[in-house]
C-alpha cells in the first residue's frame, strides 16, 4: 500500500508535465487541426535554454537560486514563446489551405530543425543541471515510506496552476472566447470580426511558453536532459491530450495524469505480473494505452461525440 | 503567325522512360561509380521500392502511415529468421515476408481504418514504435535484441544453363507470352511461342556452349518486352509478330558472330560475381546454387529488375478498378461510398497490398546487408519514407525517383564533400546554379522581370567575395540569396514593384560585406571548416523538408490525377466542421 502510494505520487508529478505540454497540442489541434509535432523540441529546448542560462547566466546567485529559477522560467517562457510564434509563421502559415499531408511534413521538418540546433549546442552530449537546486524546500513525510518531496509539490502546484490559469483564461475571457471560435471555423470567426492569423499567433505563444516551462521544471526535476527528450516525450504528451480527448483543456489534463500514473504503475508493479523487465517496456505503454482508447473511444475520454458536417 | 509552327514538338513520355531506363542499366558501368557509390545505388534502389509502396497508401488512397518501417522491420526480420534459423535461401522468403507484412497490416489496421487522418497518422507512429521497442527487446526471444541478427543469407539462384532450369524459365516465358497475347489470334499466340521456344533450345547448340542459355533468357524477356511495348504504342497483330521475329533474328545474329566472346564473358562474370556452390538436390532434382558475393553489381540488377516490376505494377493497379477506388475514396470518401465503394475493405486493401511490398523491400535489405538490427526501422526511417512520398509528389511515381534523389541519395554524397566546396573551385557555381534554378522556377517572372531579378541575386552572390577578396563570404551570399527567395512571393503580394527594394537592399548588403568583409572572411572559413555536415544532416534534411513544402506544397512533381474528382468537396472537410471535436468515426 505504501509503495503503491508513493507510485502514485510519482506518477501524478510525471502526469503533470505530460498535462501541461499536452495543454499546447491540445490547443493548436484545437485551431489548426495540426499535429504540431515540433513541440515536443520546444520542450525540451524550454530544458536546454534552462540549462544554459543556469549554469551560465544565474550560476552565481546559487544561494538565491528561487530568484534565479523565476528569472529563468520567464526568460525561458518568453524566449520559447517567440520561438512557436517564429515557427508557425515560418512553417505552418504559409500551408493552411494546402491540405493535410504538406503541413505534416512542414512539422516534421521544423521538429528535425530544432533537434538538429540544439544537438549542436549540447555537443550530442547528456547535460546536467546544477546540483542543489531547490534543496532546501521541506519533504513531506506522510509515512514512513512515503515522502513527497518539495519539488514534488511545487512541480504540482505549478503544473495545476498553469491548467487551472489556461481554462480560465480560455472560458471567461474575450481572448479565451475568441480562441474558441477560432478553432470552430476560421471563416466564421473572421466574419465576426476576429483576427484569426493573431489569435493563431497567440496559440503557438502560449503552447510553447508552457511547454518550455514544462522543458525547465522537468530539467529540474530529473537534473539531466539530452537534445532526444523532446521526441519521445512530446509524442506521448500528445497521445495523453488524444486520451482525454484531442481539444478538450480538462481533457489534456486527465490524458498527462492517466498516462503519468500507468507508467509509473506498470514499472514498479510489472516484476509481479510477469514482466521482468518493464522498464525495458516502459515506453510502450502510452503505445498501448493509445491504441486501446482508439479502438474502444475514438473521441477520447471527455471528448465529445459530434456528427461530422459536410 | 501561326502558333502551331512554333510549338518544339515534345517526346512521348516512353521515350524519357526508355532513356531512363538504358541510364539505369549503364549506370554501374560509369566512371564515377566506385564501390560506395554502386552500393549507394543499391541502397537507394530499396528506398525506391519503399517509396513506391508506401505511395500505394499516402499517395493512391491518401491515407497517412508513418510507420511503414515496421512492416519493411517485418519483411528483413521474417527473411532474416527463417534464413538464419531455417536456412531457406532468402528469395525464397519473398513471399512469406509479404505475406507476414501484409497479414500484420490488416490485422493492426482493421481497428484503425475508420479513423480520422491525424489519428491514423499517431497510431501508425505508435504501431513503428511498438515494432521497435519490440524486437529491441528481443520479443519472443527471435530478434536478437538491440544488436540485430547476423548472418542472413545472400541470394542464391540455380546455375541457369544445368538442367532443368533452362526448361523452367522457358516455361515461365511462354506462360508469360501466352498470357500476354491471349487475345491476339493464332499467328502471334501459338506461332510467336513456337518461334521463342525453337529459338531458345537453338541457340546455344548454334554457338556450341551451354552457358548461351543465358543469351537465350534474355532473348525470351526481349521478346515478350518487345511485344507488350509494341502493343502499348498500338501496334496490330502484324506489327507485334514483326517485331518478336526481328529480336529473334537480332539474338541469332548475335549468337552466330560473338558465341565464344559472349560464353566467356558469362563465365567472367560469374566467377567476379558469384560463387558456384555444390550442388544440393532439393524437391528430387539436383541444383547448383549459385550466391551473390558482398560486392554490390549484382544487387544493383536485383533491386533494379524488383523495381521495374514494381512500377509496372503499380501502373497497372493505378488503372485498375481498385486503384479508382482508391483515388475516389482518397478524393472524397462520402462520395465514394455513396457509390456503393467499401471504403473500409478498399482502404485495408492499399495497407495490404502496400505493407506487403515492403516487407519484400525488407527481404532485399536483408540479403543485401546481412546483418539486420532494430535502427534500421526506427521512426527516422519511417519519416525518410515519409518524405520520399510527399517531397516528390504523392501519387506520382516520377516524384518518389525524385524524392528518394533527394532523401536518400544526396545526403550520402554531401557526407563525400568537404565543407570547403562551399567556396571553392567550382562548389559557388553549382550552388548558385541551384538557388537562381529555384528561384526561376518558383517566382515564374515575366522574362524581363526575370533577367533583372536574377542579375540582382547573382550580384549579391558574386560581389561580395569578389570585392573584399574573401571566397568564404559565398556562404553569407548563399544564406542571404536563400532568404530573399523565399520572402519574394511575400514582398511581392505588397509592392508592385519589389526592384527597387530589392536594389536597396542590394547595395545595403554589399557595403556592409566591404566594410566588414576582410574581418568576417576569415573567422568564416574557420566556421566552415569547423562544421561537421553529418552533425548537421537532419537538421538541414528539416529546413529543406519545411523550404520545399512551402514553395510546393504538392511536391516537386505533382501527381496528374490529383483533384480530378472534386476539389470543392474535398477543400469543405479540409477546413473541417464546425466543432473542435470531431467525430473520429
Amino acid at each position: 500500500m505504501e509503495t503503491f502510494l508513493q507510485q502514485l505520487i510519482n506518477g501524478l508529478t510525471i502526469g503533470g508535465f505530460y498535462a501541461v505540454v499536452a495543454l499546447g497540442y491540445t490547443m493548436v489541434y484545437g485551431v489548426l487541426k495540426l499535429i504540431n509535432f515540433a513541440h515536443g523540441d520546444m520542450f525540451m529546448w524550454g530544458t536546454l535554454t534552462g540549462w544554459a542560462l543556469l549554469t551560465t547566466v544565474f550560476a552565481s546567485i546559487t544561494d538565491l537560486d528561487v530568484v534565479a529559477i523565476l528569472a529563468a522560467s520567464i526568460i525561458v517562457l518568453a524566449f520559447i514563446g517567440v520561438m512557436g510564434m517564429t515557427i508557425e509563421r515560418v512553417a505552418y502559415r504559409p500551408l493552411r489551405s494546402a491540405g493535410r499531408l504538406s503541413p505534416i511534413i512542414s512539422a516534421l521538418g521544423a521538429a528535425f530543425a530544432l533537434q538538429a540546433v540544439a544537438r549542436n549546442v549540447s555537443d550530442a552530449r547528456w547535460r546536467t543541471y546544477p546540483e542543489g537546486l531547490l534543496a532546501e524546500l521541506p519533504t513531506l513525510q506522510l509515512t514512513n515510506k512515503v515522502s513527497l518531496s518539495g519539488l514534488q509539490v511545487l512541480m504540482l502546484v505549478v503544473c495545476a496552476a498553469v491548467m487551472v490559469g489556461l481554462y480560465l483564461f480560455v472560458q471567461r475571457t474575450r481572448i479565451g472566447t475568441a480562441m474558441r471560435a477560432v478553432s470552430l471555423d476560421h471563416d466564421v470567426s473572421r466574419l465576426m470580426g476576429i483576427n484569426v492569423d493573431q489569435i493563431i499567433a497567440l496559440v503557438f505563444f502560449i503552447g510553447p511558453a508552457l511547454g518550455g516551462l514544462a522543458g525547465l521544471l522537468i530539467g529540474i526535476y530529473y537534473g539531466s536532459f539530452n537534445f532526444t527528450l523532446g521526441w519521445v516525450f512530446g509524442l506521448k504528451a500528445f497521445i495523453a491530450a488524444i486520451l482525454g480527448g484531442i481539444g478538450n483543456i480538462p481533457g489534456a489534463v486527465l490524458g498527462g495524469f492517466i498516462l503519468g500514473i500507468s507508467e509509473t504503475m506498470v514499472v514498479a508493479y510489472g516484476p509481479n505480473i510477469g514482466l521482468a523487465d518493464a522498464s525495458a517496456w516502459k515506453d510502450a505503454i502510452a503505445y498501448v494505452l493509445l491504441i486501446t482508447i482508439l479502438i474502444a473511444r475514438p473521441t477520447g475520454i471527455l471528448g465529445e461525440t459530434v456528427a461530422e458536417k459536410v | 503567325m501561326d502558333q502551331t509552327l512554333k510549338r518544339i514538338p515534345r517526346p512521348a513520355p516512353w521515350v524519357w522512360e526508355a532513356v531512363l531506363l538504358l541510364l539505369a542499366l549503364a549506370l554501374p558501368y560509369m566512371g564515377f561509380m566506385d564501390r560506395s557509390r554502386t552500393s549507394l545505388a543499391v541502397f537507394a534502389g530499396i528506398y525506391v521500392m519503399l517509396g513506391l509502396s508506401l505511395n500505394i497508401i499516402v499517395g493512391y488512397a491518401g491515407l497517412f502511415q508513418l510507420g511503414h518501417a515496421a512492416f519493411f522491420g517485418l519483411g528483413a526480420y521474417t527473411a532474416a529468421i527463417l534464413s538464419i534459423e531455417r536456412n531457406i535461401t532468402i528469395l525464397a522468403t519473398i513471399p512469406i515476408a509479404a505475406l507476414v507484412a501484409g497479414g500484420a497490416a490488416i490485422l493492426v489496421s482493421k481497428p484503425i481504418l475508420h479513423l480520422r487522418g491525424d489519428y491514423l497518422c499517431i497510431v501508425t507512429i505508435a504501431f513503428g514504435e511498438i515494432f521497435r521497442i519490440a524486437v529491441t527487446n528481443n520479443a519472443f526471444g527471435i530478434t536478437g535484441g538491440s544488436n540485430g541478427l547476423f548472418g542472413a543469407g545472400r541470394p542464391e539462384f540455380p546455375l541457369p544453363w544445368v538442367s532443368p532450369v533452362p526448361e523452367i524459365v522457358l516455361v515461365i516465358i511462354l506462360i508469360l507470352h501466352l498470357l500476354l497475347t491471349h487475345r491476339s489470334g493464332p499467328v502471334l499466340r501459338w506461332g510467336g511461342a513456337g518461334l521463342i521456344a525453337l529459338a531458345y533450345f537453338l541457340l546455344p547448340p548454334m554457338g556450341g556452349h551451354d552457358q548461351l542459355f543465358v543469351v537465350s533468357m534474355a532473348m525470351g524477356g526481349v521478346a515478350l518486352a518487345a511485344v507488350a511495348f509494341l502493343r502499348e504504342r498500338g501496334l496490330d497483330v502484324r506489327g507485334q509478330m514483326v517485331g518478336l521475329a526481328i529480336v529473334v533474328a537480332l539474338f541469332t545474329l548475335l549468337v552466330a558472330v560473338r558465341a565464344d566472346p559472349l560464353a566467356t564473358g558469362i563465365d567472367r562474370n560469374i566467377d567476379d560475381y558469384f560463387n558456384v556452390r555444390d550442388p544440393v538436390t532439393v524437391l528430387g532434382v539436383e541444383w547448383t546454387p549459385v550466391a551473390f558475393k558482398r560486392d554490390a553489381r549484382p544487387y544493383y540488377f536485383l533491386v533494379l529488375a524488383f523495381i521495374v516490376v514494381t512500377i509496372v505494377g503499380m501502373r497497372r493497379l493505378q488503372n485498375s478498378r481498385l486503384g479508382r477506388a482508391w483515388l475516389y475514396v482518397r478524393e472524397d470518401q462520402l462520395a465514394a461510398e455513396a457509390m456503393g465503394i467499401d471504403t473500409t475493405q478498399v482502404k485495408m486493401a492499399a495497407f495490404a497490398i502496400g505493407s506487403a511490398w515492403a516487407g519484400v523491400a525488407g527481404v532485399l535489405y536483408a540479403s543485401r546487408f546481412t546483418v539486420v538490427a532494430p535502427e534500421s526501422f526506427n521512426f527516422l526511417q519511417s519519416v525518410i519514407m515519409f518524405c520520399i512520398v510527399v517531397l516528390g509528389g504523392s501519387g506520382s511515381i516520377p516524384g518518389i525517383l525524385v524524392g528518394t534523389l533527394g532523401m536518400v541519395v544526396l545526403p550520402e554524397l554531401l557526407r563525400d564533400v568537404g565543407p570547403t566546396f562551399l567556396y571553392e573551385g567550382a562548389g559557388p557555381l553549382v550552388i548558385f546554379a541551384a538557388i537562381l534554378g529555384l528561384y526561376l522556377y518558383n517566382a515564374r517572372s515575366r522574362i524581363g522581370a526575370a533577367v533583372v531579378e536574377s542579375g540582382v541575386i547573382a550580384a549579391a552572390f558574386v560581389l561580395p567575395p569578389a570585392l573584399v577578396g574573401e571566397p568564404s563570404l559565398y556562404v553569407i551570399g548563399m544564406l542571404m540569396t536563400l532568404a530573399a527567395i523565399i520572402m519574394l512571393p511575400a514582398f511581392r503580394r505588397r509592392t508592385a514593384n519589389p526592384l527597387p527594394w530589392m536594389a536597396g537592399a542590394l547595395a545595403v548588403y554589399v557595403a556592409a560585406m566591404v566594410a566588414i568583409g576582410s574581418r568576417l572572411g576569415p573567422d568564416l572559413e574557420r566556421e566552415v571548416l569547423a562544421f561537421r555536415i553529418m552533425d548537421w544532416r537532419d537538421g538541414l534534411m528539416g529546413v529543406a523538408m519545411v523550404i520545399m513544402m512551402v514553395l510546393r506544397p504538392a511536391g516537386i512533381i505533382p501527381e496528374r490525377r490529383r483533384g480530378v474528382v472534386t476539389s470543392a468537396v474535398a477543400e469543405t472537410t479540409d477546413v473541417g466542421p464546425a466543432v473542435a471535436v470531431q467525430q473520429a468515426t
